[in-house]
């Protein structure tokens, strides 16, 4: 009887430590199943082992609950009209591509990056009204302060806006502002995300801004016909900003679409990061590196100043 | 005691003398701030394209006078009903030799940092061919035999087929304009490169018949290393969505100033290592994003539950999100295997087949290979440094700094580069 035990207790260890090296590599079976956090004791291991040896599609690892980190949820805005959505994409794309690119070439013959990114100045200076309106709206009265610093500054020194002095010589950073950012600041969700034509992206929330950032927008009281929807002297200088933008753009704008399997999704991630961005710049009224908890000294030899 | 003496200054005179074979150090670049490996890794981003070949007035005067602008994008069809595979290909007015460059995981052929190394090569006078890497949505699509790419073996094979196409297709139209061949590829697209000199090297009459063959920054254990990426991106599971909006925001901020050439490089980079972390493997989980759709569109292998049709696809890529590259391997690459095997899979039996010590043999013994890695490259660990070193011997440089390749935009390192990658002078 006692020998009957010893060798069914060799046995067992010989088993045992047979067993182990069968499941020691950090792929077998049992390392395997205990990634899985829904394996809490020896019972259902037993059970996921015969789902394993029976090659059902429980034998795959898939992904449990989403992650808190994934991008493109936690920067998701509602598509319900992602049709037409994809239509304006490839509409828009091919009036970049066959009219506003030539057209581009063109212009950047005439005029020299410098001076180009000197209209594109000038074209931000000259927007201070709808600033100014906004951040009153937006009660940050110190920024209303810093836009007018800015807009005297810029427009006298900087000659008429061409030259950004306000930033880099008394560190009064720019700040893009609107009525969609109001909008948003007032706590009004985004709506959903609408591709307008020529214009791009933007969401029902920011659209319905753009009406009021027209009405603020300097360039649509110009005589002769001021608020008049086709004034041929605003379009006619619209056009011109949009063709200066355009061309200091379209490296990076070629080199994403060229690069990208979904050009659309991109860009949408894009545009709502970058939302996403200039709203946080707004509620922490912060624009630089330091203000977001960097002492180090060097990090200011990287921000000379600007928005993106 | 004189003839002691005499002994002792004569023994240190052979040390001395051989000390660079006998205690081979790293290459030691110089102004190179010491940071921490994974955030010096985030200076590959001041590796972009310099455009020295325009003036400045050409450069004010026309929108696209940049070193990209100047190659041609080819297109070549390379498997029967898929769509032609797209590459870049700068070549010299004379005949030169041409480097062909694999770029790292997900890289498309477009990508900066590859186009800056093509420029380099190319203002040394070679001409250059770009071709996406094997884990780009658009080799994928256009040249991967394979269902699921991430076993090497078949990647290699798979970049190979393509190579020996294009680059017959190019002797064909440009003639004597190609001389020799020869082979570059940085981080995967350096395991791809050695993989495919194991190939050459036993199958000399299939083969285009590199001269030299230069793998910077290879991988050596490729679930290792992609493991490292995924735990990159995780970093991020506990931040708020306002600290990931800050972490991007920075990053973005500082690329923008970085083309702006409004840094200072030999200056400390202002990033944590979680932040560098993050940044780092966010740019490779967007590229698994979109090569997870392309397998999708190809294949359903059934882990992706989301419909998706032309006009809606964001649940598709909602979905698609929740993916690490260690899921990937335990979902879709696992599955085609197994169905292709018809054999249990196991993950550690194919990453050793996929690594760096399965073609130890050719490693050793192959004269024209080169390879540059980091000391504190964070895709190896520390013993893996030693077998490159045992194996490779003096065919092997390792850098002191950079992390994984942020050392390219360093001077320094870029004529190591030009150095081995020059063939000797034919006799």
């Amino acid at each position: 009887m006692t020998q009957a035990v010893k060798l069914i207790l060799i046995l067992f260890t010989i088993l045992s430590v047979s067993f182990v090296p069968i499941f020691a590599n950090e792929d077998s079976v049992v390392s395997h199943f205990r990634l899985r956090s829904d394996i809490k004791n020896e019972t259902t291991l037993t059970e996921n082992i015969g789902v394993f040896f029976k090659n059902s599609p429980n034998y795959y690892n898939l992904p449990e609950k989403p992650r808190p980190c994934n991008v493109l949820t936690l920067y998701d805005v509602n598509d319900p009209l992602e049709a037409y959505n994809r239509t304006m994409f490839a509409f828009n794309t091919a009036f970049t591509g066959c009219i506003l690119r030539p057209i581009g070439e063109i212009f950047s013959c005439v005029f020299p990056e410098y001076v180009r990114i000197g209209f594109a100045r000038m074209a931000a200076n000259i927007q201070l009204p709808n600033r100014f309106i906004n951040t009153i709206l937006q009660g940050r009265l110190e920024r209303t302060g810093i836009e007018l610093a800015r807009f005297g500054v810029n427009t006298t020194v900087g000659i008429l806006g061409f030259y950004d002095p306000a930033s880099s010589w008394m560190n009064l950073e720019a700040q893009s502002n609107s009525f969609g950012r109001t909008f948003e600041y007032w706590g009004i969700g985004p709506g959903c995300y609408v591709i307008l034509p020529v214009q791009g992206s933007t969401t029902l929330r920011d659209g319905l801004g753009l009406i009021l950032d027209w009405y603020s927008d300097p360039l649509t009281w110009i005589p002769p016909d001021p608020l008049a929807m086709f004034s041929p002297i605003r379009l006619g200088i619209k056009a011109f900003l949009k063709v200066n933008d355009m061309t200091l753009i379209m490296e990076d704008y070629v080199r994403i679409y060229d690069s990208s399997k979904d050009p659309y999704q991109t860009f949408k991630l894009i545009y709502t990061m970058f939302s996403h961005m200039e709203m946080m710049k707004i509620e922490n009224d912060k624009s630089s590196f330091k203000d977001f908890g960097y002492q180090d000294k060097e990090v200011l030899l990287y921000d000379p100043g600007g928005a993106i | 005691m004189k003839t002691k003496f005499f002994k002792i200054l004569i023994l240190l005179a052979i040390i001395m003398t051989f000390q660079s074979k006998l205690f081979a150090g790293p290459f030691n670049l110089v102004y190179y701030p010491a940071q921490d490996p994974i955030v010096n890794t985030l200076r590959s981003a001041l590796f972009y394209p310099g455009n020295k070949q325009f003036s400045f007035m050409h450069k004010q005067f026309f929108m696209e006078s940049n070193f990209y602008d100047q190659g041609f994008v080819y297109d070549i069809n390379i498997l029967k009903d898929r769509p032609s595979l797209s590459y870049k290909l700068w070549l010299q007015p004379k005949p030169a030799n041409l480097i062909t460059i694999i770029p790292g995981l997900g890289t498309n052929y477009t990508g900066l940092s590859l186009t800056a190394i093509a420029e380099v090569f190319y203002l040394q006078g070679y001409s250059v061919l770009a071709v996406s890497s094997v884990f780009n949505w658009e080799f994928y699509e256009s040249a991967s035999s394979t269902l699921t790419p991430g076993y090497t073996p078949v990647d290699s094979l798979d970049i190979y087929y393509a190579l020996t196409k294009i680059i017959n297709h190019l002797e064909k139209k440009y003639g004597n304009r190609i001389k020799d061949n020869i082979l570059v590829g940085y981080s995967l697209g350096g395991l791809h490169t050695l993989y495919i000199a194991n190939y050459e090297s036993k199958n000399k009459d299939l083969s285009i018949g590199f001269k030299r063959y230069l793998a910077l920054n290879p991988p050596v254990d490729m679930l290792y290393s992609l493991k490292k990426l995924d735990n990159f991106y995780l970093v991020a599971d506990s931040w708020t969505k306002p600290e990931i909006t800050k972490k991007i925001y920075k990053g973005m901020r500082f690329y923008r100033k970085i083309l702006d050439k409004a840094t200072n490089n030999t200056a400390k980079l202002p990033f944590t290592i979680n932040e560098a972390k993050y940044i780092i493997g966010l740019s490779f989980h967007l590229s698994l994003v979109e090569l997870l759709a392309s397998i999708h569109e190809r294949h359903n292998f059934g882990f992706l539950k989301a419909k998706s049709s032309w006009f809606s696809r964001n649940a598709l890529y909602k979905e698609i999100d929740n993916y690490t590259y260690y899921d990937y391997l335990l979902t879709f690459f696992k599955k085609n295997y197994a169905q292709k095997t018809g054999k249990k899979v196991f993950l550690s039996e194919y990453n050793k087949r996929s690594g760096l010590k399965a073609i130890e043999n050719t490693l050793k013994n192959n004269e024209k290979i080169r390879v540059i890695h980091t000391s504190n490259d964070f895709l190896l660990k520390d013993k893996d440094r030693e077998w490159l070193k045992s194996t490779l011997g003096d065919r092997i440089t390792f850098i002191n700094k950079g992390g994984h390749l942020g050392y390219l935009y360093n001077d320094q390192a870029l004529e190591l580069i030009c150095k081995d990658v020059k063939l000797p002078k034919k006799k």
